[in-house]
This record gives structure tokens, sequence and C-alpha cells, in this order.
């Protein structure tokens, strides 16, 4: 049964078929638990990233719908964007404005205004060790500063559910630590997380259970020392290898090929 | 570094951005349509002299009995056989020279009772239209040579305007405030959409909590806000250095630039939906945007273009504004004698806006 408002995540039969009729994401159905810090893994063009567009509602779903927190990302997506917050490999920053202008057009985009909304600026910039910086232009900003501040971005109105993708793709081992241990802090405070990264060993870390993805559907979902047990393998990567192939991916194209379904 | 190899290097690059340049079908397509549309243009939009014709022009008579009685009539029937002129009559000079503020006649003009002194014979000319003014004034002054004699001319000539534009620039001032507009509106959202969807901004608002067609609305009023600030300073650099004299309420010359622009932001904002990323919307753009330039009347009138390019102009928006803004800016017209305009202006942008936002939203989440 599904909490109203809350962190979960339900996805069912979700679709996208593309112009052309290329099935991007095919039939996919998972549950994400309220709280919950959920990997979703897959090689390039295996469908995560539309995945995380439809249950962002960026992409409108073929068939199928999700549902976070009991709302639908068909039918009530203005509910559900208020749920949400999104942190992606591309930046959600404008250069031209300051750090402290960024958050605040988001956090007016949000509702958010007043002291209320200056305060916990403040409190974000700290968290992310940006508040030095808060009143210069973020092109002046090096990626792993522009990421932080990408980060709390999406934080801004204290979204249940916050979807990662590739959030340390670029980034300096320096930027990578510190943007992992604000994901388990904020995992600590019940914030539901969908991670999706081809850096195994974060992923494996990091998440709760996960889900390997490829040509649009799902091939294993659950722990991810489960998953790699059951498969005879000694970690995430073999796992992964084992599941989608060691061919190079990106020259396979839109190949199709009849994956084997694992439930861990 | 040799000369040799920077020069090879120079021709890799731009075999690489030929190479590019020719993958997209639609980069292709307007690449080839621009210069086709623009030669045609010009080579019709140029005729030889004389070749304006059916200009309309008021006719009052004042002088329905004595001396003149013949010239009104001799006037109407030599117009009509020449096809050089369009004679409409009116009852009195004060509806004959409403109806060159209403854009309906180029010209009134005056049969007086007092004919055959100097001065009984008047042209009023609308000289915010000065290439059309003078084609007007060569095609009355034939037609009256022949009816009376050039040797001494009773004709008077005047201007509508409150001023005499003196050079082709003062017809084009208004013209140019019209089209900064509408091109910051139109190629100026294109671009900045574009680049929001392409460095990935775009996803950031897209995931708020706001309606879609807010953040199109809201873009567009930035670049109409820029539009208007970059009018204001043609309205001061023609004012303070060319000498041109702008009378008009502001707030309606602000008003018809406002609802002027917003259909073009629609294309605008159709444009960016289509295209895949910002050099193919700015291609589009200018492929609609040139023609527009050269048929809306900008820097030509439009009865100078051959009929059937008359037609095209007649649909073009920019038309409309530009005329209004040139009532309104030179002539000092009021509302009323705009309202045709507006009213085009109107539809034109309920449509394209109808037609913009859906095809955004739906682009936006493909």
């Amino acid at each position: 049964m599904i909490r109203v408002e809350d962190g979960s995540i339900v996805v069912k039969d979700l679709t996208k078929i593309f112009q052309g009729g290329f099935a991007a994401v095919d039939h996919v159905s998972f549950e994400i638990k309220d709280g919950e810090l959920f990997g979703l893994l897959g090689p390039n063009g295996a469908g995560k990233s539309t995945t995380m567009r439809m249950l962002t509602t960026l992409l409108r779903p073929t068939e199928g719908d999700a549902f976070i927190g009991g709302h639908s990302i068909k039918d009530e997506p203005d509910k559900v964007r208020l749920l949400i917050g999104l942190v992606s490999d591309k930046l959600i920053v404008y250069d031209r404005l300051t750090a402290r202008e960024n958050l605040r057009f988001f956090g007016h985009l949000y509702g958010l205004g007043g002291e209320k909304l200056e305060e916990r600026i403040d409190e974000l910039l700290d968290e992310v060790d940006l508040s030095r910086f808060a009143d210069r232009a973020v092109g002046t900003f090096s990626t792993g500063m522009k990421q932080r501040l990408n980060l709390v971005r999406a934080l801004l109105h204290n979204p249940k559910v916050l979807f990662l993708d590739e959030p340390t793709l670029g980034l300096d081992p320096q930027t990578v630590r510190f943007i992992k241990d604000l994901i388990v802090q904020l995992h600590q405070s019940d914030i539901t997380m969908v991670l999706t990264t081809h850096e195994m060993a974060l992923a494996e870390e990091l998440s709760e259970r996960l889900a390997i993805i490829d040509h649009g559907k799902i091939l294993a979902i659950g722990e991810p020392k489960r998953l790699e047990e059951e498969n005879g393998v000694k970690n995430l990567e073999d796992l992964f290898l084992k599941l989608t192939g060691r061919q190079l991916r990106d020259t396979l194209g839109k190949e199709k090929s009849a994956p084997r379904v694992i439930r861990g | 570094m040799t000369f040799k190899k920077n020069l090879k290097d120079s021709l890799r690059i731009a075999q690489k951005d030929l190479l590019e340049f020719s993958r997209s079908k639609m980069r292709i397509a307007t690449f080839v349509l621009m210069p086709v549309i623009l030669i045609a243009l010009f080579g019709f939009m140029f005729p030889g002299s004389g070749q304006i014709s059916h200009i309309p022009i008021a006719l009052v008579d004042e002088a329905p009995t004595g001396e003149g009685s013949y010239i009104a009539t001799a006037f109407e029937r030599l117009s009509s056989t020449s096809g050089s002129l369009n004679v409409i009559t009116f009852s009195s000079v004060a509806q004959a020279k409403q109806a060159v503020i209403r854009g309906e006649v180029y010209g009134v003009f005056i049969v007086y009772p007092n004919f055959p002194a100097r001065d009984s014979l008047v042209l009023i000319v609308d000289n915010t239209n000065p290439q059309v003014a003078a084609e007007l004034e060569a095609s009355v002054g034939s037609i009256l040579s022949s009816l009376v004699g050039s040797n001494p001319s009773p004709l008077y000539v005047e201007s509508i305007a409150p001023w005499a534009p003196s050079s082709e620039f003062e017809y084009m001032a208004p013209g140019f405030v019209g089209l900064t507009v509408v091109m910051a509106g139109m190629a100026g959202l294109a671009a900045t959409v574009a680049r929001e969807r392409e460095i990935g901004t775009m996803d950031g608002l897209m995931v708020a909590p706001i309606a879609r067609s807010s953040i199109i609305t809201g873009k567009a009023v930035a670049q109409m806000v820029r539009g208007l600030l970059q009018a204001a300073i043609i309205v001061v650099m023609v004012v303070a250095f060319f000498g041109v004299k702008v009378y008009g309420n502001p707030l309606l010359i602000i008003a018809v630039l406002i609802l002027g622009d917003l259909g073009f932001v629609g294309l605008g904002i159709i444009a960016t939906s289509v295209a895949s990323d910002q050099e193919t919307a700015t291609m589009m753009l200018m492929l609609l945007e040139f023609p527009m330039m050269f048929l809306s009347g900008v820097l030509y009138p439009v009865i100078q273009l051959p009929w059937w390019l008359q037609y095209v102009a007649k649909v073009i928006p920019l038309t409309y504004m530009v005329e209004a803004l040139r009532r309104l800016m030179i002539l000092n017209a009021g509302l009323g004698a705009i309202m045709g305009p507006l009213l085009f202006m109107l539809v034109f942008a309920v449509i394209a806006i109808g037609i913009a936002v859906p095809i955004f939203s739906r682009a936006v989440t493909r």
C-alpha cells in the first residue's frame, strides 16, 4: 500500500517508443521503497536515462505509468515535480548569475521566497562549502564547484525523491568523495534516491538495491551482494559484464537480443 | 609552423565544417532557399520607372458648377484610362484626409471653385511614403497638363504629415523600430530556448512545478523587453542625430510593438520546437525574416511591388505593424485610424501563439 506523498516509486509497464519504432524502454516495472537508495545501471543506450527522464516528467511515456509518492507521472506531473529533485551531469546552473542568484531563482520556481529562502540558501551553500563564493558568477567556478551548487539547487525545496543522473561524471576524486558523502548524508535523512552511474564501485558502495537495464528491459534487480552471489561473480562490474555482455555497446546501435531476467 | 601547414589545417577545418553542414537536411534546404527567395524578390521588387500603377487617390470636387466643373469628371476619366490612378470620390476634404491617415488612399486631389486661379487645384500627398508621393505627383501632373496645359500650373501640392520627411530614411525609421522588436522577439527567443536546451538548463525549468506556458511566456517577455529597449535606442538616435520628428502617443506605439511582436514570438517558438538545434532554428527564421524585411514596406512601399507580391505583403503581419507605426509616428494618427492593422495583428498573434505553445510543450517532452 502506497502512502500518499511519501518518497516511494512504483513503475508499471513503463514504455517509451521513439519515432521509427525504437523501444528505448520496454514495459519496465519495479518498485522503490520510501527512503531507499536505488541504483539504475546499464550500458550506453540501455534505456536508463530515458527511464530517468520519464520518472522526472521530462519525457512522456508511450505506455504504462509510474507513481511517485502516489502521484502519476502522466496525470499529475505538477504534483510529482513538487516531490522530486534532479541532479544530472548537465549542470542546471546559469553561468552569468551568481550562486545565490541561481538558488534564489530556482527557489522562486518552487514557491519559496523571503527570509526563509535566504536562510535555506545560506544553509545549503554552507553545506557544500560555497558560502565564500555565494556572490560570484557561476561561470568563474570549477566543474566540481558547479556540480556542488547543482546538487544543492536540487535540494532547495526539500524533495522527497532525488534523481541523480551521472552526478560524478567528469569530476575530480575529491569532488567525487564529497558528493558521495553528501549522498550518504542525504540517505540518512530518508530521502529516496535513484542513482544512475557507470561507476560500478560507486553504485555498489551506495545502492541498497539496484537494477541492471539493457535494451530497454530490466535484466536483474535486487541487493548488489545477493545478485553477485546468485550469479557467482565477485563484484558488480563482473555481474554487469556477465549480464550485458562485453561487446562495445556504442557500436552495436539498436540491435536487440533476448534478455534474461533475474530477480534477487 | 609553416604557412603551408597552417593552410592545410585551415582547409581540414573548413572541410569538417562543410561535412557537418551537409549532414543536416533542414540546413541544406534553408541554405538553398535563402538565395533563391532573395534574388527572386529583388528581381520583382525593382520595376522600371512608371510601373507603379493604380495608386489609390481621393477626389473632392468643391466646384460642381462653374468653370472648373469639368475638371473633376475629366480627371476621373483620364485616370481610369491611363491606369495610373484609382480614383475614389469623397464629399469633403476632411473625410478624404482621414482616408489618407487610415492608409486607404495615398493622396487627395481637390478642385476648388476659383479655378483657373492659382492654387485652385490642390494635391495633398501622403508624404510618409516619399516614393509613392513622387509617383502620385507625377501622374496627377501629367493628367492635368493634358487637361489644362502646364503654364501657368494651377496645381498646388501639400503634405498630409505635420512635417515633411526630407529623406527616404525618415520614411524607413518607423519600419526599423518595428523590425528591431520583431527580430528580437523571433530570433532572440529561438536562440535562448535552443541554448537552454543544448546546455541542459531547460531540464531544470521543466522539472520545476511550473506550467510549460510560463517558461515560454517568461522568455518571450524578456525578449520583448530587450526589443523595446532597442527600439527606444533607435527612436532616440533618429530624433537626436538624424532630425526625424516622432509624433504619436508613446503608449499606443508600445502597444502596437507588443501586439505586433506577439505573433512573431509564436513563430520563433514554432521554429525552435521544430528545429533540432540552435543553428537550424536561426537559419529557418532567417528564411522568414529576409523576405519579410523586403516585402512588408520597411524599406520600400508595398505598392511598388508587382501585384502578386502585394498580395503576399498583405498576409505578412509585419506589413500591418509597420503601417500602423508609420501612421502613428509620422501622421500622429489616433487609435481609430489603425484599428484595421491592430485587428490583423491580434488575429495573427492568437493563431501563432495558439499553435506555438502546444507544439513547444510536445517538443520538450518528446
